[in-house]
């Protein structure tokens, strides 16, 4: 066979790090080989059925608004879907979707297969060439070399997998696949440190064998509800999902057989993740709970099979059975797949840039889990945007990335290649500290245009987003301007809605501020102009309408306290200072500035260790070396 | 299904204790999920065996796993293709075939089945799923031994524990696999995935004939192409080739090699529609793979010829053979040979726009000798061996070895009444 080709990027890894990273750098224009160990096996689920959910949600939203495919894929694939925490403020509201996994495959797969210049081949990469400390190249176990100039590691959890249950373990990146060997030994010759982490996944049990009177059922939203912002939501048919708890019961019959945990034997010697545990890691970080939430998942509609989500475990089979069968609803259920954990190298994120180049290797990129992520949209955003640099890198363009009160996925990025990563990283709402703006309702509004930038994002759909723009804009104006007129017809309808009378008239953009009324409420008592131009805009820019306007007050705040810092945010911080110069800081800030070498004053005031005195002393000493000034201009949020 | 919350709890409890003593009543293990374990997992189940279906990963059930040829229907062949197919349960078969593509027979020499391995997975895995007395389990299995009562125990890498009367061995050519692909030689029956190392030993243990296979797979080349030429032949589905078999009077058929293939297409087409309105009405039935691509109008597809190099000792002279390929899957891009890649791959001038997606592998296992043509291993009461690991060279020999097992393993279950509580 021929053994050389060339490429403009090499993406190691067909998961969905992977398949982001492809689909973006081609869509771009360059030719991209996917070298995946299985074709057979694109974008497996290996672990939840589901996309999105709490922070989750929001970042799969963002890739769709840059022209990522996760949300698209799953708006094709889900058989449940639901918004959460509609009864909790909007910064928290996000949809969550139960997904076909086989149909979840099959369409990535098709759409990977119709993307001009994106080449799906079966192989293993298992060395990286370098000249000069840049990608030349990339070899195939099976003796194939690829020229390319960019190279995205999208390994997943397969670099010297090791997959676990009790004290036995064989070598595998998932049950009954080879895991890939040869490249962390690539790497570390290199000079990149890798860690270990590991993972696992709860059971799966025959859905026909569980007792479903003891659940509660647990459905999908009726309405028509999607993650992609380019197709209009569709109604369709659900599966419900089942909710359960655990009981004392349950869990003397893990504390009986805790001894038997890997974690316990030391069969595993990775970190776990601490936000997605294994319930012997519950009960042993929260003792004092009386019960933990079993939901019964479906894995799709052709497939008996049911997920268990809070029965995360890799404790001997026995002991899952009973533990199974220790949970009410769940006395008769078979087991098909036990619950294992596997365990992986990955590369230690702090080396890679803002834009996931390893800052040793030109041309290196790295996404998804082999960032120490855990969770399909985590490694999606990651993908998503080490293709996008992966293809500017390329054509020698300035790197994309995206800040912190811009994106999820920017303080994704930012928190990975500036913490200490110590166990998987798993996005919350709780880490975005402007989660206000970083809502589900304005993804595309934040993000689109740089997509169309990017040309990830066509014409028509930025055209789209304009309009709908438009149309909030004029929302509100309308509601800034009209004026609900004080009387005993609306004192009526205060009243009967709960809300206090007014003694003067008002402009609605006021009353939509008290908590008690919606938008719905407040036009009823517009005059007919304005009244009937907002009873006509599309559901989900009322919502919008409905959140910029009720929340306006902490939004500005928010607002300002972004430009007050943009000073410090942005300072750029040279490449090649010399923090060993700077006196007055602490050891330990010196210590952890030289390992993380942030990029900006920013960065450097999120690293553990370095207080806010050092960053002063840090300040003066970036001005001094600049000459004075060294604050680049902030540009106004674009917004709100 | 799932037996009705007011059984009483006593007569459980005795039936329990009864199950425990009849060893699970005359059960099955099946030791491995590909083409010839589903389809002896499928008899044994439709014939009322308590059969238990074991795999390394679930998600490959069913799962074709040397490329998607199901077969060259040379006329000589095309009876023992169809009498293989028809050996299948019904919907076993409707499985198969709606996953398929068939490939028209006037083209002579390579007339044939083409599968959707993906789809045929699918349907496979949710056909089984149907069978009551059929349990799937994820496991890989590294030990069979006999319990001391005249069944056996089977173990897996996570030490699950498994009885049985019986055992069917049908995992391919994973037992002792070493795979080579260009300069690399992988453990493994097929690409990337895990071998049975242990079993082989284990196997061995137990006085079985295990010894290197003289014949080695290959799974074909596979390659995505930017532009095709003009296709030659149109594949077409079943009830498409249904339809359009043509009437030629009953002598000239007869009379004709092909007539066994062509009422055979037939008569499956229409059994494969009814069972495909029958399922898609059901309200977990897979909706078949195609209703999702008609999106993309994208399950009929030409195969065409290009010219290449056999490299064998025949063709000293460098003559050149046409390489039909046919397409891989129904919703890829990819092309297949129908050759499976020997030591002297099949080389082609592939176009400029080519790209190599799967390249074509060969595989050396060990195989179960001394096994009769049911597939009893001789010596050892109780154990079966199917498909590759038997010696099949191919997924129509895969299929017919496993049905054969499964019917004689039912016969020495005996009469099955309901000893064991339908789930």
């Amino acid at each position: 066979m021929t053994m050389f080709d060339r490429f403009d990027v090499v993406v190691a890894g067909g998961g969905h790090a992977g398949c982001e990273a492809a689909l973006s750098a081609a869509r771009m224009g360059c030719s991209v080989a996917l070298v995946t160990l299985n074709i057979d096996k694109i974008v497996l689920m290996p672990c939840n059925p589901a996309v999105g959910g709490v922070g989750k949600g929001q970042l799969t939203r963002e890739i769709d608004a840059l022209g990522g495919e996760q949300g698209r894929n799953t708006d094709r694939a889900f058989v449940q879907i639901k918004m959460l925490n509609t009864s909790k403020g909007p910064a928290v509201r996000a949809l969550r979707a139960q997904t076909d996994k086989r149909l979840y495959e099959d369409w990535m797969k098709i759409t990977l297969v119709h993307t001009p210049g994106l080449y799906v081949i079966q192989g293993e990469v298992c060395g990286l060439d370098v000249s000069r400390e840049t990608i030349v190249g990339v070899r195939l176990a099976d003796g194939r070399f690829f020229g390319t100039r960019a190279v995205v590691l999208a390994t997943g959890t397969f670099l010297e997998g090791k997959v676990v249950v009790g004290e036995h373990t064989y070598a595998a990146g998932r049950v009954g696949e080879l895991p890939a060997v040869g490249l962390s030994a690539s790497l570390r010759e290199m000079g990149l440190e890798l860690g270990r982490f590991q993972s696992a996944t709860p059971p799966r049990i025959d859905g026909r064998t569980i007792d479903a009177t003891k659940m509660s059922e647990q459905p999908g939203d009726p309405d028509p509800l999607g993650f992609s912002h380019w197709q209009k939501p569709q109604t369709r048919r659900q599966i419900p999902c089942y909710l359960t708890y655990t009981t004392p019961h349950t869990h003397e019959v893990v504390a009986d057989h805790l001894h038997l945990s890997p974690i316990r034997t030391g069969s595993v010697s990775g970190k776990g993740p601490r936000y997605c545990p294994s319930i012997d890691r519950k009960l042993i970080n929260f003792p004092e709970k009386r019960r933990h939430p079993v939901f019964v998942e479906p894995e799709g509609a052709t497939t008996c099979e049911m997920y268990l989500q809070g029965l995360t475990t890799s404790l001997p089979i026995f002991v899952q059975e009973m533990i199974i069968r220790a949970v009410p609803g769940l006395e008769n259920a078979r087991l098909i797949r036990p619950g294992y954990a596997v365990e992986y190298d990955f590369l230690l994120p702090h080396q890679l840039t803002h834009s996931l180049e390893a800052k040793a290797v030109h041309g290196l990129f790295a996404a998804g889990q082999i960032n120490g992520t855990s969770g399909y949209e985590e490694a999606a955003a990651l993908g998503l945007m080490a293709g996008i640099n992966a293809a500017l890198y390329v054509n020698n363009q300035e790197p994309f990335v995206l800040r912190r009160d811009q994106a999820y996925i920017g303080v994704l990025i930012d928190d990975l290649v500036t913490k200490e990563i110590d166990e998987p990283y798993r996005m919350f709402t709780s880490r975005a500290e402007y989660r206000l703006l970083l809502r589900h309702d304005n993804a595309a509004e934040r993000l689109s245009p740089l997509g169309h930038t990017l040309g990830l994002i066509d014409d028509e759909q930025i055209a789209e987003i304009e309009q709908r723009g438009r149309l909030l804009a004029e929302g509100e104006a309308l509601l800034a301007t009209s004026t609900v007129k004080v009387g005993d017809v609306t004192n009526d309808i205060l009243k009967s809605l709960g809300s206090s009378p007014i003694t003067e008239s008002q402009s609605a953009a006021r009353m939509l501020r008290r908590p008690e009324l919606s938008l719905q409420d407040i036009v009823r008592m517009l005059p007919e102009i304005p009244r009937v131009i907002l009873e006509n805009l599309p559901p989900d820019i009322a919502d919008q309408l409905a959140v910029r306007v009720q929340y306006d007050g902490y939004i500005q705040r928010q607002l300002g306290d972004i430009r007050r810092r943009r000073a410090t945010e942005e300072t750029h911080i040279p490449e090649d200072f010399d923090y060993a110069g700077v006196e007055g800081i602490t050891v330990e800030a010196r210590q952890k500035l030289c390992r993380f070498r942030p990029a900006t004053l920013g960065q450097a005031s999120r690293i553990a260790g370095v207080s806010p005195a050092d960053i002063s002393l840090l300040l003066i000493h970036v001005h001094r070396r600049r000459g004075g000034n060294s604050v680049r201009q902030g540009r106004e949020p674009a917004v709100r | 299904m799932k037996s009705s919350v007011d059984s009483a709890s006593g007569s459980r409890d005795a039936r329990v204790a009864d199950r425990k003593e009849k060893l699970e009543c005359e059960s099955c293990v099946v030791i491995g999920a590909g083409v010839s374990g589903c389809a002896c997992a499928a008899v044994l189940a439709s014939r009322g065996v308590a059969t238990t279906l074991v795999n390394s990963a679930l998600d490959v059930t069913g799962m074709p796993g040397y490329g998607p040829v199901l077969s060259h229907v040379r006329p000589e062949e095309a009876r023992a293709v169809v009498a293989a197919l028809d050996a299948l349960p019904m919907e076993m078969r409707c499985a198969w075939l709606s996953g398929s593509l068939l490939c028209r027979p006037e083209l002579t020499e390579v007339a044939g089945l083409i599968v959707d391995p993906r789809a045929v997975s699918l349907r496979v895995k949710w056909v089984l799923e149907q069978y009551p007395q059929l349990q799937l389990r994820q496991a890989l299995v590294t030990a069979v031994q006999a319990d001391g009562d005249g069944g056996w125990i089977i173990r897996s890498a996570f030490d699950d524990e498994l009885r049985a009367s019986y055992v069917v061995v049908a995992v391919g050519l994973s037992l002792g696999g070493r795979l080579t692909v260009g300069m690399q030689t992988l453990e493994g029956g097929r690409y990337g995935e895990v071998a049975s190392d242990e079993l082989l030993e284990v196997l061995r243990g137990l006085g079985v004939k295990c010894e290197v296979s003289s014949l080695s797979v290959g799974h074909t080349e596979c390659a995505t192409f930017t532009d095709l030429p003009s296709g030659s032949v149109a594949m077409e589905r079943l009830d498409d080739a249904r339809r359009k078999t043509t009437k030629r009077s009953s002598a000239a058929v007869s009379a004709d090699p092909w007539f066994v293939w062509l009422e055979a297409v037939e008569r499956w087409g229409r059994e494969s529609a009814v069972w495909e309105r029958g399922v898609s009405g059901e309200e977990r039935g897979p909706a078949p793979l195609l209703s999702y691509s008609l999106e993309r109008n994208d399950y009929v597809r030409p195969s065409w010829a290009l010219s290449g190099s056999t490299q064998n000792e025949d063709c000293g002279d460098g003559a050149r053979d046409a390489v039909v390929l046919y397409p891989a899957g129904l919703a890829t891009a990819e092309w297949a040979t129908a050759e499976r890649a020997t030591g002297n791959s099949v080389d082609w001038d592939m176009p400029q726009e080519a790209h190599r997606s799967r390249p074509g592998y060969e595989v050396r296992a060990y195989v179960v000798r001394d096994v009769d043509d049911e597939g009893r291993v001789s010596g050892l009461d109780g154990i079966w061996a199917v498909g590759r690991v038997a010696g099949a060279s191919s997924y129509v020999e895969s299929l017919a070895s496993g049905v054969r097992a499964a019917a004689a393993v039912a016969a020495a279950a005996g009469p099955t009444t309901s000893c064991l509580e339908s789930e």
